[in-house]
């Protein structure tokens, strides 16, 4: 069997750079346009790799981004040092948010990002240690 | 297939390599290979950055010219909506045509005829019909080149009506065919261009098979010689059929569109690469509330295009000065002739152009995309343009697709020659 060829890419992401959040997600959509995927598909890849990306700055202490481009699926992941989610299920409801003030002002924290980030995924998992940190990863199925 | 020709051309005998113009480009559509910016057709949208930032003035215009007039048997003249913005706001409109047809021509035709029928046909369209949301204004070339080279996902979203300009065309062309009796190939049909975006789009149309524009000529061109005939010119003589309204000149001005569309929720943005901004966040699904989007290439929309002689910002005050002082003759004939008039509609898909593609076989796509990364991680990340390509990543990618070299990078050269040397010491 030939080995499978997979594209990755990381990215970190710093707690509460505003100035740049976004660069990682637009960095990932330039890449998935360059490959020639579909627009529906690059579009929800992009909404997923946004709304990780958002989330590590204005929820963690900072944290990694990676996207793998298979043959037969997209995987974007993050991965981050803390503080971690106490009820993920209470996390996934739509509109929860425990966004501080400065996230609020800025335009962040509707509560929708996880939703979305589930519902533009074909396979979608999470886990989460309080006080420890959290990994999510969202496939997308190619073809 | 028709061939990807744009009006835009280097010349060679100024261009100096700066890579400014390089540096510039929304597409990465230029490269300086020896020396000499070269633009990649399958990746130019006619926006005119480079033109702009050239110091050298080495981007030339591949147009046409007054002597065209005499190939044609009856010559219509239509000045671009910006045409009459470019002259002092004091300026009599009736006397302006009349100075223009002057230059050779048989009528003048002003574009700015078919914005009075558009302008309510836009408003029409966002209300009833069902387009994606936000509408994409359709009226500027460079923008639906861009749209078609990156951001083929919004393809859905552009308004499906020609621009005036060609709208104003067919009209013209059709008015002479049948009130004097003349065929197609007997007329020319002249434009008075803003910018390489419109010359291009007569050789190489967006959503037309064909254009109804025989010649295009830089606004510029034709500049000194009006002037010249204007100042010689009594008061009393004045255009009898012209059709300029002053109330529609707004037209050219970023935002202008939606006003006189009477469309509240919109969008006017201008410079491309904001329009390239704009775009991003309608790919996000972050403005699917907004009706409409005007967007302009040029700097405050089309007053602001290169082949005009006057400042955007002062041809936006002659506009409100026009405005302000005419009560101008309009052209009697246009009622009846709109009345019967349909071909508003863009006819030819618009399809998007695969130039951003690495590769067309995915598994190959990837492949090629790993030796980008690879090969942009071993270079220096400085962006600097000295290969001749606007960064270090672009570099890579033409590497991997063949049309580069790892030496072309002048810190690898450097550090190849250092292992050279110390090769030979050894
Ligand atoms: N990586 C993370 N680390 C810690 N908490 C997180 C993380 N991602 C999400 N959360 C928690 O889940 C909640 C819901 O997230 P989300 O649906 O993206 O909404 P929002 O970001 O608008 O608050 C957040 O308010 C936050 O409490
Ligand atoms: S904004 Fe107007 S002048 Fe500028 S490129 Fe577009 S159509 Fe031409
Ligand atoms: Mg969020």
């Amino acid at each position: 069997m030939t080995e499978e060829i997979v594209a990755s890419f990381d990215y970190q992401i710093e707690k509460d750079d505003f100035k740049i959040a976004g660069s990682a997600s637009s960095h990932i959509k330039k890449i998935l346009k360059q490959l020639g995927l579909p627009n529906p598909l690059v579009r929800r890849a992009s909404i997923i790799a946004y709304e990780l990306e958002i989330n590590l700055v204005i929820h963690t202490v900072g944290g990694a981004m990676h996207l793998e481009v298979h043959p037969n699926c997209v995987v974007i992941s993050t991965e981050d040092m803390g503080p971690g989610i106490e009820d993920v299920d209470q996390a996934m409801t739509e509109g929860y948010s425990t966004a501080n003030d400065t996230a609020r002002e800025m335009g962040f924290g509707a509560g929708m990002g996880l939703p979305n980030i589930r519902r533009c995924s074909d396979e979608f998992s999470i886990r989460s240690t309080f006080g420890t940190g959290t990994w999510i990863r969202s496939e997308i199925h190619v073809g | 297939m028709r061939k990807d020709v744009h009006a835009v051309k280097v010349r060679a005998d100024r261009c100096t390599g700066c890579t400014r113009c390089m540096q510039s480009c929304p597409t990465e559509a230029i490269r300086v290979k020896a020396g000499l910016a070269v633009i990649n057709a399958a990746r130019c949208i006619d926006c005119s950055q480079c033109i702009e930032s050239c110091p050298y003035d080495a981007h030339s215009v591949i147009s046409g010219s007054l002597d065209e007039i005499k190939k044609y048997k009856y010559t219509i003249v239509i000045p671009a909506i910006t045409f009459a913005s470019q002259f002092p706001g004091d300026v009599k409109i009736d006397k302006l045509c009349f100075a223009l047809r002057k230059l050779g021509f048989d009528l003048v035709f002003s574009e700015g005829l078919a914005v009075d029928y558009l302008k309510d046909r836009i408003r029409e369209i966002i209300v009833n019909e069902q387009i994606k949301k936000p509408i994409i204004s359709s009226h500027c070339p460079a923008v639906i080149r861009l749209i078609q080279t990156k951001y083929s996902s919004l393809i859905g979203h552009i308004m499906p009506t020609g621009s005036p300009v060609d709208i104003a065309a067919n009209m013209a062309r059709n008015l002479c065919k049948e009130n004097l009796g003349l065929t197609d190939s007997e007329i020319g049909v002249f434009y008075l261009s803003p910018c390489p975006a419109r010359v291009t789009n007569v050789t190489n149309p967006i959503g037309m098979q064909e254009s109804a524009i025989n010649v295009t000529i830089p606004i510029k061109d034709v500049y000194a010689e009006v002037l010249r005939t204007l100042s010689g010119m009594e008061d009393s003589f004045v255009e009898l059929g012209n059709c300029m309204k002053p109330e529609n000149l707004p037209w050219a001005e970023s935002g202008g569109q939606a006003l006189m569309s009477g469309v509240d929720n919109y969008i006017a943005v201008s410079g491309i690469h904001e329009v390239a901004k704009v775009f991003d966040r309608i790919e996000m699904g972050e403005l699917d509330d907004v009706d409409f989007i005007e967007a302009s290439s040029c700097i405050g929309g089309c007053v602001g295009g290169p082949l005009n002689i006057e400042n955007p910002f002062v041809a936006q005050r002659n506009i409100r000065k026009l405005a302000e002082n005419s009560t101008q003759g309009y052209f009697q004939m246009i009622d009846s002739v709109l009345a019967q008039f349909k071909h508003i509609y863009l006819t030819e898909e618009i399809s998007p152009r695969q130039t951003n593609i690495l590769d067309e076989d995915f598994t190959k796509a990837i492949e090629k995309m790993k030796q980008i990364e690879e090969i942009t991680s071993r270079l220096r990340g400085l962006d600097c343009g000295s290969c001749g390509a606007p960064s270090c990543r672009a570099l890579a990618e033409d590497i991997v697709q063949g049309k580069a070299r790892m030496e072309d990078c002048v810190f690898y050269k450097e550090q190849q020659h250092l292992w050279r040397l110390e090769d030979e010491s050894e």
